[in-house]
């Protein structure tokens, strides 16, 4: 497997296209959340030219992850959609804290396990460790989560430093929290 | 639900806020005078499917989450894991690992007692609540159908 990671100027042709699709599968098709999709691609007003993308691609080319930072400085997701999540607390507006979202590993080529059974495989481990890597090459000293609660397992059974923002809370029928992550002396975990 | 808590008067509990590091930081004492409220539990959906038996029972091992928190502003939010243990024909839901949460204990100088020192005592706080009766109910309503083609036979954790 390989990390591809960047903004959209700086991915390999096409990449950001397969990574939309590879979003609207998981996340609208698999796991049915009500996103914006357009033509089998889901993207929001998050995905813009200073949007961080990380994919992890398998050794057929197959994008098997991706995930998306956001500099809390500008419009992010948890501020502008999912204040309610902190916990009373202001959104982070801070250059050292990222977001970071649409964190997705479901491996759609493999034939013994269905999609969804993809807790623990190593992309999603990959996928992490990655994406906490590569948001600290770009100053980041935490990340705040916007996820499923099941995301929480992950990042502590990584040995990553984590807690919770607050309670999760039902949206649109699906469990969501904030969590912090703690990147620095984390990275290398 | 009535969660085993003891009451503290509130003059002797300075009021709960936010940490800008998103804790929320509190004695054990505190803690444990604050009721907690289930909000969720789910099976884990990852786990694979428990293979057939002759008979047409299934073997299962049944495990999940459970999601608490206080009603106070800001809220204390709890979460663990849980595994159901079979014992001849007893059936009871224990609990899995760690508990995930946003609190930070503080000693009576309101200094930190640390992520693992919180978390050794978070588990021991988890353990005198009385969750199981709550959790059983709220499964057992949600998946009534799926539990009944069930046949529990050995517990083990998938995860």
């Amino acid at each position: 497997m390989r990390v591809i990671s960047g903004a959209v100027a700086g991915l390999p042709e096409g990449y950001y296209g397969r990574v939309a699709h590879y979003r609207h599968r998981v996340f609208v098709e698999q796991l049915g959340w009500r996103l914006e999709a357009q033509d089998g691609a889901e993207a929001d007003q998050f995905d813009r030219p200073d949007t961080v993308y990380v994919m992890v691609e398998d050794e057929g080319g197959n994008i098997a992850g991706c995930s998306r930072l956001l500099q809390t400085t500008q419009p992010y997701l948890l501020a502008e959609v999912f204040p309610q999540l902190l916990n009373g607390l202001p959104p982070p507006r801070d250059p050292t804290v990222w977001e970071l979202s649409r964190f997705a590993a479901m491996d759609f080529n493999a034939r013994a396990a269905p999609p969804l059974a993809q807790f623990s495989n190593s992309a999603t481990a990959l996928l992490m460790r990655a994406s906490v890597a590569c948001a600290a090459a770009r100053g980041a000293q935490r990340l705040i989560t916007v996820s499923p609660v099941g995301i929480e397992r992950l990042i502590r059974r990584l040995g990553l430093q984590a807690h919770r923002a607050g309670p999760p809370m039902m949206i649109d029928g699906h469990a969501i929290f904030a969590c912090w992550i703690e990147v620095q002396g984390t990275e290398n975990a | 639900m009535k969660p085993r808590a003891r009451r503290l008067a509130s003059g002797d509990r300075p009021p709960l806020a936010v940490s800008p590091d998103g804790y929320v930081r509190l004695t054990v004492a505190a803690l444990r005078a604050i009721p907690l409220t289930h909000l969720l539990s789910e099976l884990d959906a990852d786990i694979n499917p428990p293979p057939s038996t002759t008979s047409g029972a299934c073997l299962a091992s049944i495990v999940g989450y459970t999601e608490w928190a206080s009603q106070t502003s800001p809220a204390l939010s709890l979460g663990w894991d849980w595994r159901i243990a079979t014992s001849g024909c007893q059936v009871r839901y224990v609990r899995e690992g760690e508990v995930r949460s946003n609190v930070m204990l503080v000693d009576a100088r309101r200094r930190d007692l640390g992520a693992r020192a919180t978390e050794v005592l978070l588990c021991v706080t988890v353990d005198t609540l009385g969750w199981e009766q709550a959790v059983e109910h709220y499964i057992s309503n949600r998946y009534a159908c799926h539990l009944s083609n069930l046949t529990v036979t050995e517990s083990r954790t998938s995860l």
